[in-house]
């Protein structure tokens, strides 16, 4: 049985192909410079990245869907960006994007970040590629008109 | 020699000086020290960088005050995280440039420089003194990780140095 809106099997996203990161924080992206920090990009204390395939999708049907994402508690009541990534840039890190539609329609998870037992290696190296993400021209910060704000 | 030793250690200008001398000239020395610091701290110029980049901190600590800020589950910004990144602050050289302020999802305090395209220097201070460090010049990227002890660790000054160094002698658009 199919469940509507979501995909049977989780797909990799192609290098041509783009992933939205939504920036929830005024902390993670630069308005003077119009760039998305490397802090941005950094999936701790998970081991993937969340994003949402935007691959042809109009602006206003990202924002609308970035919408949907958000909830009534401090911290995801407001989006101030949205960084668009080529998935090239991923792929270029060793890291791979996957649609897996969960737990929404067009949510994709950045994975293949390198674990690495030593904990200030792993936080140097992971340093090391968010910053290459953030400094990649590429990638685009967008921001809306306004901030984006949970309606009544 | 104290000179020498200062530099080496790289602090910065505004930081208070610590020194176990106890000869006249020593506590002379550490007068007039005191004294060029006031003057300094006394001037716009650096009383609004160093204020304007602790305030940033402090806007920082308060969004990243509670479980969750970034939306993804982030931890709050640690206290001694905090602390630490302000001695980091404190202890530039006062010619540096000014960094850009963020916190990082698991407690730790980001500084970030940019200086044009994919020259960038990112730092984060953790609640130990932990100084994990990115830069990059061009396609190039260097990672590290260093210890904050008396002002800015050597590595973290050198890289810092060499992209505002490099910049300066060919300015970019961006």
């Amino acid at each position: 049985m199919r469940v509507e809106g979501r995909s049977e099997d989780p797909r990799e996203l192609t290098p041509g192909e783009v992933v939205a990161r939504i920036l929830y924080t005024k902390s993670h992206f630069s308005r003077e410079r119009k760039r998305p920090k490397p802090g941005a990009f950094n999936p701790s204390p998970y081991t993937e990245l969340s994003g949402i395939h935007v691959t042809g999708l109009a602006d206003p049907v990202i924002w609308e869907i970035a919408r949907n994402t958000m909830r009534d508690h401090p911290g995801r009541n407001t989006i101030y960006a949205r960084a668009d990534v080529p998935v090239k840039q991923f792929l270029e890190q060793k890291l791979r994007a996957v649609l897996d539609d969960k737990p929404f329609k067009r949510h994709a998870s950045v994975v293949g970040w390198p674990i690495i037992a030593d904990q200030d290696q792993r936080k140097e190296r992971w340093k090391e590629i968010c910053l290459a993400l953030s400094e990649s021209p590429q990638v685009q910060l967008v921001l809306p008109q306004t901030p984006v704000v949970l309606r009544e | 020699m104290t000179t020498s030793l200062a530099l080496g250690r790289r602090v910065g200008l505004i930081t208070p000086a610590r020194s176990t001398a106890r000869s006249e000239s020593a506590k002379r020395l550490a007068e007039i020290v005191e004294q060029a610091r006031m003057h300094l701290l006394d001037s716009y110029t650096v009383r609004r960088w160093a204020e304007s980049a602790l305030q940033e901190l402090d806007e920082t600590r308060t969004e990243a005050s509670v479980k969750g800020w970034d939306g993804y589950g982030a931890e709050p910004m640690d206290p001694d995280a905090y602390i630490n990144a302000r001695l980091f602050l404190e202890g530039m050289p006062t010619t540096a440039p000014a960094p850009e302020i963020s916190a990082d999802p698991d407690g730790d305090v980001a500084l970030d420089w940019s200086f044009g395209p994919c020259k960038a220097l990112s730092v984060s201070i953790s609640r130990t003194g932990r100084c994990s460090f990115a830069w990059m010049r061009g396609h190039r990227t260097y990672r590290g990780t260093d210890w904050l002890d008396d002002g800015v660790p050597g590595s973290i000054a050198d890289a810092l140095w060499q992209l505002a160094r490099e910049t300066t002698q060919a300015p970019l658009a961006r």
